[in-house]
């Protein structure tokens, strides 16, 4: 009875609260940094030194789906974490696998696009909004990146350490992470692409 | 030692599909206002804001969830606050200096 007293300070469903809050520091942290890159990025986005605005970085329609798409890999992450939560492990295998694969569809979607401009002779070099447009898209993009590479480790751990406290602790951490990520998205749609939009 | 919960499983499937609901209603009738080209310079300009605003309030409140009103989750929510505060700071503060400096180039340059 002791031990679940005190376990409940620190524990919430079995959940390491401490490590949470630390990831919880480091988003906090994280967001300050794109603080920086957005005011940047509205400080510089009609510099365009005769190159491109951005209604010619990507159409509209193009974002627009890019947004749905990773609207839904939250969901399909918030259906694997409420199965972690039941318990239920091939579920939770199940959707984690589906948000991999639409993460990964929306960061080639994004790699295209980029790739694209930069073929076509529009790089971070020609003017200097398309230095602020490239590193704040860029930076998203390696976050993701670096997601999927998170989740690819979780989908390998998985299956060894099945649904144990520490698992669920870390795919806790991860849906942070991955809900942070899309809140960088929609603020992207809202500050780069409708804003050019008007 | 794992405790598992249906209820709390339930609880947390109502929120994300919720907050997946009203994210994309959210989206989808701003990029409508938009393209359709139907708003005024600052209408379009307040409702992005709004919309940006919102979909901040929608992922923290319904996605990610942070255990904020107990007491094991005052520090959360002081976290959180701190980020809102120097957050503000470098957006607002960054946006006033840099229109001030421009509106005192072009001056010189006219």
């Amino acid at each position: 009875m002791t031990t679940h007293t005190l376990d409940k300070n620190n524990h919430h469903g079995g959940l390491d609260a401490k490590v949470i809050f630390g990831f919880w520091v480091f988003i906090v942290t994280d967001c300050i940094m794109f603080s920086g890159l957005f005011s940047t990025y509205a400080v510089l986005s009609h510099s365009t030194f005769g190159n491109i605005g951005v209604a010619q970085t990507a159409s509209l329609p193009f974002v627009l789906v890019q947004t749905l798409l990773f609207l839904t890999s939250v969901l399909t992450l918030g259906f694997g974490v409420a199965a972690s939560t039941r318990g239920n492990f091939n579920q939770t295998m199940l959707w984690l696998v589906i948000t991999f694969a639409l993460g990964a569809i929306f960061l080639s979607m994004g790699y295209h696009q980029l790739a694209n401009l930069y073929t076509h002779g529009h790089t971070w070099r020609d003017s200097a909004f398309l230095s602020a447009y490239f590193t704040v898209i860029g930076l998203q993009g390696l976050h993701v990146l670096i997601g999927l590479l998170w989740l690819a480790i979780l989908l390998i751990q998985l299956p060894l350490q099945k649904l144990s406290d520490t698992m669920r602790t870390r795919l806790c951490c991860f849906g942070l992470f991955w809900d942070f990520l899309a809140m960088l998205w929609l603020l992207i749609f809202a500050i780069v692409y409708l804003m050019g939009a008007i | 030692m794992s405790d598992f919960s249906v209820q709390e499983a339930n609880k947390k499937l109502k929120t994300y599909i919720a907050g997946y609901v009203i994210t994309v209603a959210l989206t989808l009738i701003t990029y409508w206002l938009i393209t359709s080209h139907s708003l005024s310079m600052t209408g379009a300009f307040f409702t992005i804001g709004a919309f940006a605003a919102l979909s901040v309030f929608v992922v923290v409140g319904f996605f990610s969830r942070m255990n904020m009103s107990k007491e094991d989750g005052v520090w959360n929510f002081i976290a959180f606050v701190f980020a809102v505060i120097i957050v503000t700071i470098i957006v607002v503060g960054s946006l006033w200096i840099m229109y001030n400096v421009m509106h005192n180039m072009m001056a010189h340059a006219s």
